[in-house]
């Protein structure tokens, strides 16, 4: 099943990915979205729009931002949503 | 002599109150005349960033606070350069409330301290 994973601690990002399938996505939000901003960042993740602003960090043009609504009709585009804890 | 205490921030802002309620501490410590050391390290170093709206959270912004660590005479305020270099940030994003400095160097303060805290 087509699955979006939802990571809030950026501490957590390599574990999420091991539980993984080619075909999940993954939307990065709380303090989480500080990964869009690193180097290892992929550019297939989703990060959550209202969690950049609040913290500082500028969007780039090749991130898939979301935003609240977004973010919602994303979990619609999937058969289930993982919130990884 | 008083008692020395290092604070580490290690997270980022907003996912929880650990960067709010160290930056208390850091304060109420210091009106109690410890010696304190703030220190931003990992994810920590993202409390410094500037331009932080989180309203758009309902939050309020804690980190215009951090530039009364000087006026409660916190002198030793270090960001771990590597650290910052890892996630591409540079200084002029900062606030101007810390200097950059070695990790050996953070290792050597918290070593020196009498406590340590972490959030």
């Amino acid at each position: 099943m087509k699955t979006l994973y939802i990571l809030n601690k950026p501490s957590l990002l390599s574990q999420c990915q091991s539980a993984m399938s080619a075909d999940d996505g993954i939307i990065l939000v709380e303090d989480a979205v500080v990964i869009a901003a690193q180097d290892k960042a992929n550019t297939d993740y989703y990060v959550l729009e209202e969690d950049l602003i609040a913290r500082g960090l500028t969007p780039k043009d090749d991130w898939n931002i979301k935003d609240y609504e977004g973010f919602v009709e994303l979990t619609l585009a999937y058969d289930k949503t993982v919130s990884w804890l | 002599m008083s008692k020395s205490l290092s604070i580490i921030f290690n997270k980022a802002p907003y996912g929880l109150q650990s960067g709010r309620e160290l930056l208390d501490i850091a304060l109420m410590a210091a009106a109690f005349d410890m010696d304190i050391k703030a220190l931003f390290i990992e994810d920590g170093v993202y409390q410094l960033l500037d331009n932080q709206q989180p309203d758009v959270l309902y939050m309020k912004n804690h980190s215009p606070t951090f530039k009364a660590l000087d006026l409660y005479g916190i002198e030793t305020r270090l960001i771990a350069e590597h650290d910052l270099d890892e996630r591409g940030i540079t200084q002029e994003q900062l606030l101007p409330v810390a200097e950059t400095t070695s990790q050996e160097t953070i290792k050597q303060v918290i070593s020196e301290s009498d406590f340590v805290f972490m959030l």
